[in-house]
């Protein structure tokens, strides 16, 4: 059965001049959502919501937005609104007028106007402050303006562009909560553009994590936290230890020879087969680190390098034979007489559950060519 | 000596490096001094000569003679003189106001046009701006000439306004550079159109740089002689010219006053830019975006 969708990119491609700044794009964006596009600096994630908009063409491929093809269709009549990452408020008229700025220009009639002005302010809580001037606002306020500018216009589709680049990390935080919170009441579908991977995972339905002008991975937050499907996901989002190797077989079921020095049993129905190369990856939040009690240890051991105290977590660098650095992060609040923290230079067990093991494909030549 | 070097030193010689270049110091800057002082004495002495003896009250224009306002009054009360001036005010203000809407059309048409246009024009407009004055204004009488337009009010304002249309230019453009282009994306977005948005956002931006294109213009035009001297015709003598003409009969107390006048008019235009351009900077509107 087809679905409607609010906004839907089909194999968009967008040059400019010789760079690709996107490329191959296809994304289907449900009405409502709160949708983040994810991914490092220059990927291409402002191109994306810039081809939304209007203000770029693409090369190739297709946008629809509420199921209508928009080529060739300017922004001024495209039912889309952007949130820029620097606000853009003009600087020469009030806040009022700014926020009023989208109705004028619809000729809504002005009691009209003024009568939504007071509610768009009253939604994001800057009554009081119709009469100010831009440059006379915090950042955060400056933010909100340009929130109630772009939602008065009840627009199919919000676009952000990093709308929390500029703020401290504490106003951060009470913005990302007051704007999940705006965009439930409002119901509008919300294309929210970041590279912060833990403002994508707190805030978003839905994450398109993006990579060099590539869609990469698709999915709910835990989805691509929990199952990232290629090494890119799981170093992006998160942090991981990658330990690459082939499959073989072994007297308790498949495993992984890593450097033909360690064998990792792999979890049942990872789908793996034998002789395939792989690469597994393992959250530090799930090494678990046990002191060296018997004298003859068995399975992974290595040797505390360092501990940074990050906190809410310690985290540890171990070092093990033949496979250099593994990162395990630990709870300090479960530090206690039981679980002491440890010490540089002790010798640990390093361990973690088999369904912790997540299995990606080996990258190919290709990707090493990109790397190189 | 390099700073660095001067560092380095221990205390003692740093003090001595120091206190030898302040004695060098203290030697030539009351020449320099002196100097800017003599300057600025031979730029001014004769302007307030030229004005003291516009309120002199004699005939003769060494001798002091008490003080009148008479030859300014004299001098309205003169026809060909009265018409000059009417003359000067049409052509600066039409010179002004052409200039200012070529300027701005071309400052805005220059920064969408690709690199070999803008380089093109760039050096057009600032090879207006070194071309010697006298080189314009005889290449502007030939060209009138050999095309067939009669010289007169017209040809002046059309020479004027090449001229300060690159002026226009210049100051729109410096003023573009340093606007934020997001804010016109801004406008298109909230659904204003193309015209919309140079309407109530681009030209308010651009404002001072306008008004400042606008009144530049003005005192250019008003008190410009070479160019209107040369593509003038019977009638359409400006302010400026007249004076000139009169001059060859002699300085009389007739040509202070109108100097007085035509310096009095430039001063009161060009203060009124700084103050407009200052309260502008206070978040003052120019105009009033409804
Ligand atoms: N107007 C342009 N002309 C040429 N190249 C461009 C243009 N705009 C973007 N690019 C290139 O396209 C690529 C993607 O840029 P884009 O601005 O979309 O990245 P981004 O994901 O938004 O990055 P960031 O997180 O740093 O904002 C980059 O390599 C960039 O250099
Ligand atoms: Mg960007």
């Amino acid at each position: 059965m087809p679905e409607s969708w609010d906004v839907e990119l089909q194999g968009v491609t967008k040059y400019f001049g010789s760079v690709v700044a996107v490329e191959g794009l296809t994304l289907r964006i449900q009405s409502g959502q709160f949708y983040s596009l994810l991914g490092p600096s220059g990927c291409g994630k402002t191109t994306t919501l810039r081809m939304i908009a209007g203000f770029e063409h693409p090369s190739q491929g297709i946008i629809r937005i509420a199921g209508q093809d928009v080529l060739g269709i300017p922004p001024y009549r495209r039912n889309v609104n952007m949130v820029f990452q620097h606000y853009a408020l003009f600087p020469h008229m009030s806040v009022e007028e700014n926020v009023a700025y989208g109705l004028k220009q619809k000729k809504v009639s002005v009691p009209e106007i003024a009568r939504r002005v007071q509610q768009a302010l009253a939604m994001v809580q800057l009554t009081g402050l119709e009469r100010r001037r831009p440059h006379e606002l915090s950042g955060g306020q400056q933010q909100r303006v340009a929130l109630a500018r772009a939602l008065i216009n009840r627009p199919t589709v919000l676009l952000l562009d990093e709308p929390l680049g500029a703020l401290d990390q504490k106003l951060r935080k009470a913005m990302q909560l007051e704007l999940k919170s705006l965009q439930r009441t409002v119901g509008i579908t919300f294309i929210y553009v970041t590279h912060d991977q833990e403002e994508a995972l707190t805030m978003s339905d839905y994450i398109a994590v993006m990579n060099a002008g590539r869609l990469e991975q698709l999915g709910t937050a835990i989805e691509v936290y929990e199952r990232p499907r290629t090494r890119f996901v799981a170093d992006f989002i998160g942090l991981s230890n990658f330990f690459r190797g082939e499959v073989i077989r072994s007297e308790g079921g498949l495993v992984v020879a890593v450097d033909r020095r360690m064998h990792l049993a792999l979890p049942p129905h990872s789908g793996a087969r034998p002789g395939q190369r792989i690469t597994v990856a393992v959250r530090p939040e799930k090494v678990r680190l046990a002191p060296v009690s018997s004298d003859a240890p068995s399975g992974l051991v290595g040797r505390v390098a360092s501990s940074t105290y990050l906190g809410e977590q310690t985290e540890y660098r171990v070092g093990v034979n033949g496979l250099g650095t593994i990162i395990a992060r630990r709870q300090n609040s479960e530090i206690d007489s039981a679980t002491p923290r440890l010490a540089a230079g002790e010798l640990v067990q390093l361990s973690w559950a088999l369904e912790s093991s997540l299995i990606l494909p080996e990258e190919g030549v290709a990707s090493h060519e990109r790397e190189g | 000596m390099k700073a660095v070097e001067v560092q380095e030193l221990p205390r003692v010689a740093r003090r001595a490096v120091l206190e030898r270049r302040r004695g060098l110091e203290s030697i030539v800057e009351p020449w320099l001094r002196l100097h800017s002082a003599l300057a600025y004495l031979f730029l001014y002495i004769p302007i307030g000569v030229v004005i003291i003896y516009a309120f002199n009250d004699s005939r003769l224009v060494s001798v002091w003679g008490g003080f009148t306002t008479h030859w300014f009054g004299d001098a309205l009360r003169d026809v060909t003189i009265v018409r000059s001036l009417e003359n000067s005010l049409l052509v600066a203000s039409m010179n002004a106001l052409l200039a200012t809407v070529f300027g701005l059309g071309a400052a805005l048409a220059l920064q969408r046009v690709g690199p070999r246009l803008r380089l093109f024009f760039n050096t057009l407009i600032y090879a207006t701006l070194v071309t010697p004055e006298v080189v314009v204004a005889m290449a502007s009488l030939i060209f009138f000439v050999r095309v067939g337009v009669p010289l007169g009010l017209p040809t002046i304002i059309a020479t004027h306004v090449v001229w300060n249309t690159s002026v226009v230019t210049l100051l729109v453009r410096a003023r573009l550079a340093g606007m934020d282009r997001t804010l016109e994306e801004a406008s298109f977005d909230l659904g204003a159109t193309p015209w919309g948005t140079f309407r109530q956002v681009t030209l308010p931006l651009l404002i001072p740089a306008v008004v400042a294109g606008f009144l530049v213009s003005i005192t250019f035009s008003f008190d410009d002689f070479l160019l209107s001297f040369f593509v003038s015709g019977p009638g359409s003598t400006t302010l400026p010219v007249k004076i000139f003409s009169m001059l060859r009969f002699g300085v009389s107390p007739i040509t202070n006053a109108l100097s007085a006048m035509i310096l009095a008019f430039t001063l009161s235009v060009v203060f009124m830019a700084q103050y407009l351009l200052r309260q502008e900077g206070r978040g003052v509107r120019l105009v009033r975006v409804r």
